[in-house]
């Protein structure tokens, strides 16, 4: 059975994206773990990785997502493990998902995270003797600055590294022109280069709801739609309405709950959900309109401000129902990733 | 300062008075307040000036006020705004006292600066100053028409302080036309200095004065005026009407309290807690005070209704559920009493009906019946015309009826129901003052409103209640969470808190690691309930960072990385201060206990419906601080989910009087530690009688100031 851990130099690369389109394209048995969850949501008593729950699903695995990771915290790791029995929870991990599979996809994080509680990906590549691939996004400068050091400055003793996957390049006919020799002279295999598509960075109102932990209104029954354009509304309507800004498609609209004028110009237009601050809410003939309209009207306490930013720092996160996501995954793992290194 | 503060009397009632600016073109408003000051019979000095000199309605002009070689208490403006300074001041050399600017152009339109500049000097002085912006003034007592409005008042014993000077004047006529008498109309302007506070003062000992309409539109001392209010609501009834609801304060988003507490909601419920009462409409206003200036107090709650239709005696009886008004429930007594002039076929049970064919002597007969006897304390006469009706008649025995209660000082309140004839003679009661509606819940309405006067002015004033609070260890925590920097209490600072004002909260500590937290949770006993503790984050459930019932190690453990993580996510430059690990409470009667600093009115209380669901249900009620046990009481039932404490669906009734005792330790917290500007328990957990009450979750915020009342 192959272990091969996938990790980063930086948070956001895509290892997540990588591995979905993996799950789809290997034509072998294959199981995941994610030693280390960090992308966590607690709920009814029970803590679980979002990323752990979506493979479950995609990957049909038994078990529970809970089981996939040691631990989310550092804080639980360094109260009930040391190194020794790190090592020990990581192999017996690693033997109970990878039984009966043919390849066992080990999620790890960003190069350092982890690193104090012996759960880094370089710790857990040595630890479950896995073949380590690195994936590397940005604009070409960075990649290359990415490529250079783990080459450069990573200790890589008893480590097998198995390579780089390029991600998010803006044009990659270009990139595999310029920078593929030279990342070959560094001594590391290229495994595959996957480009930037916008349709993959898009938030759903349910992820957005989920994330900020927002009060769903009305508009239930959109929590679905995709979130194309976020605006403030913080111009009058009359404005707004005048803005060609305000005419996007599938735009989510930050606004206080007070700002009647606003939500109702929302309502009216092409908006994929309105999200309302400082906890006011509106009027019920608004919450009648936007259930007719079924678009979400979200309410949360944080100002305006706080939540704005909160979304701009927000990762678009897969989750199973996120179809048309997964199979463009599934494409372009298909046709620009040498899958016969990873089965 | 040159002089001390003159006393208000001199404002009502000046020896003389001084017109700047008066003048002898009829367009002008120097001219239109000469010409009512002289018109309507002022016997005080009158001395109009003027820089071009001469003679105005036959009264010598001045010069300058300097000129003037007697006594003037009072000197009306009305020059252009860029002169008014200099006018001033010469006042201030000329020993005046108050300063009564008609000139517009102040604060109003931003000019703040200038009628600060002027208020500052005319203190400096020893003057005070009306207005800018105001109609004048009118006292009946001294004949003084002061104003630039209609010339004929009609002297009574209502008293108009309003602060829209167009409102005001509206109002000069439209009493005249009610047949309402005036004891004063003022306007109050932009209150520049003398505000509603400093009126009422001279209206609560003004033997003329029965009752007070008060038009405002904003209170610039709440505390004050709040204080004044209530002792003048304790000798004669105030009717306010009060505009421009204004927005939310900016802590809104930092405790329910605040967002709830709208500035309208917050003044409704003091203006109720004072004793005052809140028309809605103009018209309603000067009802209820023609009523009240004139009504003689009941000396007791017992009204009976006599009407010559059943239908409007039931409507009638509605309304006095609606409004308060108590029915006298004895029927061998009212069988007793209008037997004799009620037929067969009528009712002598109260409503009293004396049926459709009866006269006005009849009416009479019956009216006068519930006079003679004193276990009837007040009237509700009600008539619809029929066949046998003979308004003529009806109204002389209507106006001799109401002139015996009066002469008796039994309140009586009619309704006549009917065609054109009817309003006409309606109208030619009412200007008469007889209290006459042709609309019975008008009727009855004006009936409570003297009701709710009555009991006002008749309940016993309850003591304030105190309570025991450690106010060094309060002041301690304060003065330590200013040296951090911040501005509201963490949770182990609020427990802290909660105990030295002795308030019962679940038993908890604050861990720094996960190691901590097991060993806390296994001191206090599982099940536990996990809470972060940052600086940053105030809304925990919003933040994901709460976790209840837990009720093992391992669910802890969970838990704790959990709430961590979404704090992280939440905000991740949150400073995380710790995790708060509490007893988990047993289920209870779920109530939210405010009490917040308002920038108007001072401590302000709330109580209500508790929970996550505050701000949906919106189920609380206010009032201000201090209140007695009894208003607090008041307060609490007021609610709609008041019932829930009693005990529903076979539930006990829960710890109502441990309720109070924390909102009076909140109050007393509050008043005495004014650096406190909110605080709210949300929820505050009530079992049943002899299981006590928990502080669940505290939230308290600090001012920005760090200042002490003490």
């Amino acid at each position: 059975m192959k272990r091969i851990v996938i990790a980063s130099v930086k948070k956001g690369a895509g290892k997540t994206s990588l591995i979905v389109g993996l799950a789809r394209n290997l034509k072998v048995r294959v199981g995941y773990v994610k030693p280390f969850g960090e992308r966590v949501i607690y709920r009814n008593k029970e803590i679980q990785d979002l990323d752990s729950s979506l493979m479950k699903d995609i990957l049909h695995l038994g078990g529970e997502a809970s089981e996939m990771s040691i631990g989310y915290d550092h804080s639980k790791l360094r109260y009930l493990y040391d190194k020794e029995k790190i090592c020990g929870k990581l192999m017996e991990m690693a033997e109970t998902a990878g039984e009966d599979k043919d390849v066992l996809l080990v999620e790890g994080g960003d190069i350092t995270s982890g690193a104090s509680v012996h759960l880094d990906p370089i710790s857990i590549a040595r630890g479950i003797s896995g073949k380590l691939v690195f994936v590397v996004s940005g604009d070409d400068d960075t990649i290359m600055d990415d490529i250079t050091f783990v080459r450069r400055y990573v200790d890589m003793e008893n480590v097998d590294f198995a390579g780089v996957v390029v991600n998010k390049v803006q044009n990659v006919s270009r990139f595999r022109q310029d920078h593929l020799k030279k990342i070959r002279e560094k001594g590391v295999p290229v495994l595959g280069v996957l480009p930037y598509k916008k349709e993959l960075n898009y938030l759903t109102m349910n992820f957005i709801s989920d994330s900020i932990t927002a009060k769903v209104l009305a508009g239930e029954e959109g929590l679905g739609n995709r979130v194309k354009t976020v605006l403030v509304g913080s111009l009058s309507a009359d404005r707004a309405l005048n803005s060609p800004h305000f005419h996007r498609e599938n735009k989510l609209i930050i606004t206080a709950g007070d700002r009647h004028d606003m939500i109702l110009g929302a309502l009216g237009s092409n908006t994929a959900g309105v999200l309302l601050t400082n906890n006011i809410l509106p009027s019920s003939k608004l919450l009648a309109l936007a259930g007719e309209k079924s678009i979400p009207l979200l309410l949360v306490s944080a100002d305006t401000f706080q939540v704005a930013k909160m979304i701009d720092d927000m990762e678009p996160l897969l989750t199973s129902c996120d179809e048309e996501r997964i199979a463009l995954l599934e494409e372009m793992v298909k046709n620009m990733v040498e899958l016969d290194g990873f089965q | 300062m040159e002089n001390g503060t003159p006393d208000i009397t001199y404002l009502f009632e000046p020896r003389g008075l001084a017109v700047i600016g008066a003048s002898g073109d009829d367009t002008k408003i120097g001219n239109m307040i000469m010409n009512n000051i002289v018109s309507t019979g002022y016997e005080g000095g009158i001395y109009p000036v003027n820089p071009k000199g001469g003679t105005i309605l036959g009264k010598e002009v001045y010069r300058s006020i300097s000129d003037i070689d007697a006594v003037v208490d009072i000197a009306i403006i009305s020059i252009p705004a860029h002169l008014v300074y200099d006018a001033v001041s010469e006042c201030g050399k000329a020993g005046v006292k108050f300063i009564i600017i008609i000139t517009s152009g102040f604060s109003e339109i931003g000019n703040r600066e200038e009628e600060r500049r002027i208020v500052d000097m005319a203190v400096r002085h020893g003057m005070r100053v009306l207005g800018p912006n105001v109609f004048g003034i009118y006292s009946g007592k001294m004949k003084l028409n002061a104003t630039f409005g209609p010339r004929d008042i009609v002297p009574g014993n209502v008293a108009i302080l309003s602060q829209s000077g167009a409102l005001g004047i509206a109002m000069i006529g439209k009493t005249a036309k009610e047949g309402i008498g005036l004891s004063t109309i003022i306007s109050i302007g932009n209150k520049s200095d003398i505000d509603e506070s400093d009126l009422l003062e001279y209206l609560l000992d003004d033997q003329d004065t029965r009752s007070i309409f008060l038009y405002i539109e904003g209170v610039k001392d709440g505390e004050r005026f709040k204080n004044t209010l209530m002792r003048v609501t304790r000798k004669k009834p105030v009717v306010v009407i009060k505009s421009g609801r204004s927005k939310r304060g900016a802590l809104a988003a930092a405790s329910h309290t605040g967002s709830l507490a709208g500035s309208d909601e917050v003044f409704d419920a003091i203006m109720r807690q004072c004793g005052v009462v809140r028309a809605e409409s103009i018209q309603e206003a000067l009802n209820w005070c023609k009523y009240l200036s004139k009504a003689p107090f009941p000396t007791g709650d017992s009204a009976v209704i006599v009407t010559n239709g059943g239908g409007i005696g039931v409507m009638a009886t509605d309304a006095c559920e609606k409004y308060g008004v108590k029915l006298l429930d004895d029927t061998d007594l009212t069988r007793e009493i209008f037997s004799p002039v009620t037929p067969s076929f009528g009712s002598t049970k109260n409503p009293v009906d004396i049926t459709g064919g009866a006269t006005a002597q009849d009416y009479h007969d019956a009216l006068l019946a519930a006079l003679e006897n004193d276990r009837i304390h007040s009237t509700i006469a009600l008539y619809c015309a029929t066949s046998s009706f003979d308004m003529e008649s009806l109204s002389r025995m209507m106006e001799d009826i109401y002139t015996r209660y009066m002469d008796r000082g039994k309140p009586i309140i009619f309704s006549v129901l009917g065609g054109e004839k009817v309003e006409q003679a309606v109208n030619s009661l009412r200007s008469r003052g007889v209290p006459v509606f042709s609309d019975v819940y008008d009727a009855v309405g004006t009936l409570g409103i003297q009701y709710r006067q009555y009991h006002h002015q008749n309940d016993l004033v309850e003591e304030m209640p105190s309570a025991d609070i450690d106010d060094a260890g309060v002041e301690d925590i304060i003065r330590s969470v200013y040296e951090d920097g911040r501005t509201f209490l963490l949770a182990q600072e609020a427990q802290k808190l909660m105990r030295a004002c002795g308030i019962s909260m679940p038993r908890a500590g604050v861990a720094s690691s996960l190691e901590d937290a097991v060993s806390i949770a296994d001191d206090i006993g599982y099940p536990v309930v996990l809470k972060i503790v940052s600086r940053d984050i105030l809304h925990k459930s919003d933040a994901g960072g709460v976790a209840l019932d837990l009720e093992s190690s391992d669910e802890l453990i969970d838990a704790y990385q959990g709430i961590i993580r979404n704090a992280r996510s939440y905000d991740p430059n949150a400073v995380i201060d710790g995790v708060e690990v509490a007893q988990m409470v047993r289920k209870g009667a779920e109530t939210i206990l405010g009490a917040r600093i308002d920038s108007s009115f001072g401590p302000v209380m709330m109580f209500g419906l508790g929970g996550i669901y505050v701000e949906v249900m919106k189920d609380v009620t206010f009032r201000s601080w201090p209140m007695a046990r009894s208003d607090i009481l008041e307060m609490i039932k007021q609610t709609r989910s008041f019932p829930l404490l009693l005990g529903v669906r076979g539930e006990k009734r829960k710890e109502i009087d441990m309720i109070v005792d924390t909102m009076v330790k909140l109050g007393v917290l509050l008043d005495k530690h004014r650096s406190i500007s909110d605080i709210e328990i949300n929820p505050l957990v009530a079992y049943e009688l002899g299981k006590g009450i928990r502080a669940v979750d505290i939230r308290v915020i600090l001012n920005e100031e760090g200042g002490s009342k003490s």
